[in-house]
């Protein structure tokens, strides 16, 4: 069982103050090789409506550079590269996106594929408010759950 | 969003020798469901690396007139009286597979991700959703899967069963809905 797929709600503990997240990661199940990339769907929690209705917004690629090659690390200093798959007008999600996938695959030196999944009800300036705060729940849950 | 998942290992090619340098490897299949797509991965040994999206796009946006691509007189009756001929649409051509990434010049790919829509519009989604499958229905995919499954390896003869693991793969899809 190389991969495993698991799906959380991240409350903040501090209660009202942050969203809830509704995230699902597909992960390597052991840490044998890095090419097998994480897989993330993360998305605000959706108040109990039977339907589902969220919608994929924003799906971003990002992989770590080989530290071998020898090329100059001036640009930019992360080593990582990426491209938004599938992209959305709204720039505060593809940021979003972007600034996730760069975290975790550089973080975790895998390939990471991530998706921000929002609500017809969501108003991205949430996103904008909580940028931080998701990117720490995700991080965190990656590092529980790789155990690294 | 809803999310279903299946993981198996593709069956050995028959004319494997027995040190099997292809030793068994993993198919895992995972779907998430959204309101306006449906993001697919398909991973061998865990890697995916391509990613393209598929959808339902006959030429009525452009058009505007409800005539589909292709399709062609099916005869329906058993005699073969002319006016009853009814048009029977070829649904296989109303897909634009768009490569997001990945080797956009693999023949293999497109023919893949329109047997996986195909599936989807005609066998899952009429299940997930509960109603039939209608003509025109418009829906697209995203299918996130590894290259490695369709590239031959070394031993095996150019296109050993591409068919074979195509069908293999569609089956896999389909019981991943099937719990």
């Amino acid at each position: 069982m190389l991969v495993k797929t698991i799906s959380r709600t991240i409350e903040s503990e501090s209660g009202f103050l942050q969203p809830t997240l509704d995230v699902i990661a597909t992960l390597p199940a052991d840490d044998r090789s890095k090419k097998i990339p994480i897989s993330l769907v993360v998305g605000f929690k959706q108040e109990a409506s039977l339907n589902s209705s969220s919608s994929l917004s924003c799906y971003y690629y990002a992989i770590p550079l080989m530290r071998d090659r020898h090329i100059n690390l001036k640009s930019g200093g992360s080593n990582v590269v990426g491209i938004p798959l599938l992209d959305t007008k709204d720039d505060r999600i593809r940021d979003m996106a972007r600034h996730m996938a760069t975290i975790i695959s550089e973080r975790f030196n895998r390939p990471c594929y991530v998706t921000w999944s929002s609500l017809p009800s969501e108003d991205p300036s949430m996103l904008v408010a909580n940028h931080l705060y998701i990117l720490k729940k995700c991080l965190d849950l990656l590092k529980t759950e790789l155990g690294e | 969003m809803i999310s279903y998942e299946f993981q198996t290992h593709l069956p050995k090619g028959k004319d494997s020798s027995l040190n099997a340098s292809s030793e068994n490897k993993e198919l895992y299949v995972q779907a998430t469901h959204f309101n306006n797509t449906i993001l697919l991965q398909i991973r061998l040994n865990g890697e995916m690396d391509s990613t393209y999206e598929v959808s339902s796009k006959g030429l009525n946006p452009i058009l505007d007139i409800n005539v589909p691509l292709a399709g062609n007189l099916g005869n329906t009756g058993g005699d073969y009286d002319d006016e009853e001929e009814e048009f029977v649409r070829d649904h296989l051509s109303d897909y634009q597979v768009v490569t997001k990434l990945g080797d956009s010049a693999d023949p293999k790919v497109p023919v893949v991700c329109v047997q996986i829509a195909e599936l989807y519009r005609r066998v899952i989604l009429p299940e997930v959703s509960g109603t039939m499958a209608q003509d025109n229905m418009q829906f697209s995919l995203l299918i996130s899967m590894s290259s490695k499954i369709w590239r031959a390896t070394k031993e095996q003869s150019a296109d050993d069963n591409d068919f074979g693991k195509l069908v293999f793969v569609l089956k896999c899809i389909k019981d991943m809905y099937a719990k």
